[in-house]
């Protein structure tokens, strides 16, 4: 048999059993792995907190990292959290090389996002910001150090919506690149990505556009809570050392 | 209904012309190439990814990602690309078994290439599901 196949057998098996467990379960309000990993995290938060010094610098060598691959889900909270905080409190970070790989390759590190989360909730950030947080999946690039938030929305394209010109003249290429015969006689306005005259269409762009500009408000006020959060974080550091 | 049928059966030429022309489109950009560009680039693919799952097309998802990759001069990790297609994936709970199934030999193409693929989308779909009931 086809080891892909086979492959393929295994992998569905373990995630149609998963799905299934999910289905009986579902009406519980966590499961209990989620529930583990907060808990965890929050420990661990409590830990970094103190090992925190008034440095200018700090360095994570540490928190041994495997690589990407190889990290465990404990040093990767570990290392979200301690990033946070030394962001937070306006620090350096050192020694952290796969770090900065581990943060800007790997996409939904979401035992990094649960630090995240426990870091803005052991912080009393507004529920607005926790529930943002939990709601956009693409906040899972956050990298504290790049210090910025529309550095993240530059990193994942939050801020574009499917009309900005950049990716409307990138769609216009390949619209032009696309023969207008395709195989099977398919129309190229059939294609899914590019397909954008009929009604069914537009009605999407528009629902589209219109969920862009709630997302750009919504946006805007984060980065106006995040800023300030970290500001007064920074000014209690200072009081502090 | 004729459309439909032609496209099915073509499916994976068509899938890959798309590809080409998105490729094409980003090598041709006159402007500065930027993350979130490919970002967005792969999300307007998400209809088509979900065309592909209907039609039971199981495409190369790390050719994909590393065409993707080498046309926006490898301004993004080809990996960074391969998961935010499975991010684009929509959730199995609204995909019938033959969905699943071509859903699940997406994912292993990344598990078996990168690792991490299939832990990461079961806690995406978890707060997806967590944010649904809320």
């Amino acid at each position: 048999m086809n080891p892909d196949l086979v492959s393929g057998n295994r992998f569905f098996r373990n995630f149609m059993a998963e799905e299934l467990e999910h289905s009986t379960s579902k009406g519980s309000p966590e499961s209990s792995d989620h529930e583990s990993v907060m808990e965890a995290t929050q420990q661990e938060s409590v830990s970094l907190d103190q090992s925190m010094h008034p440095s200018q610098e700090v360095d994570l060598s540490n928190y041994t990292m495997r690589g990407i691959n190889g990290a465990t889900v404990e040093e990767r909270k570990q290392v979200g959290v301690a990033r946070m905080l030394a962001f937070a409190q306006g620090k350096k970070i050192a020694n952290a090389p796969e770090v900065g790989a581990l943060m800007q390759q790997e996409f939904a590190l979401s035992e990094i996002a649960s630090a995240h989360e426990s870091f803005l909730k052991s912080h009393n950030s507004s529920p607005a910001l926790q529930k943002t947080l939990a709601d956009n999946p693409d906040f899972l690039f956050m990298d504290p150090a790049a210090g910025q938030l529309s550095a993240i929305e530059h990193r994942t394209g939050n801020s574009i919506g499917r009309e900005h010109p950049d990716l409307k003249e990138i769609r216009d290429k390949a619209q032009s690149y696309i023969p207008s015969e395709l195989p099977g006689g398919v129309s190229k306005d059939r294609l899914p990505s590019l397909g954008l005259v009929n009604g069914e269409d537009m009605r999407v762009i528009e629902e589209a556009a219109k969920e862009h500009a709630a997302e750009e408000h919504r946006n805007e006020n984060i980065t106006y809570e995040l800023r300030e959060r970290w500001e007064g974080l920074k000014e209690a550091t200072k009081a502090a050392a | 209904m004729e459309s439909e049928k032609s496209m099915k059966e073509h499916i994976d030429e068509l899938f890959s012309i798309e590809i080409d022309g998105w490729c094409y489109g980003i090598q041709n950009f006159p402007g500065e190439i930027y993350p979130g560009l490919v970002h967005a680039v792969i999300r307007e693919l998400a209809p088509s990814f979900r065309v592909a799952l209907d039609h039971s097309h199981i495409f190369d998802v790390i050719d994909v990602s590393k065409r993707i990759s080498r046309a926006a001069k490898y301004l993004v990790h080809e990996k960074e690309i391969c998961f935010s297609i499975l991010a684009q994936l929509p959730n199995p709970s609204i995909l019938d078994e033959e969905g699943q199934y071509a859903l699940a030999q997406l994912i292993d193409q990344v598990e078996q290439k990168h690792g991490g693929a299939l832990v990461r989308l079961q806690k995406k779909w978890a707060w997806e599901r967590k944010k649904e009931a809320a």
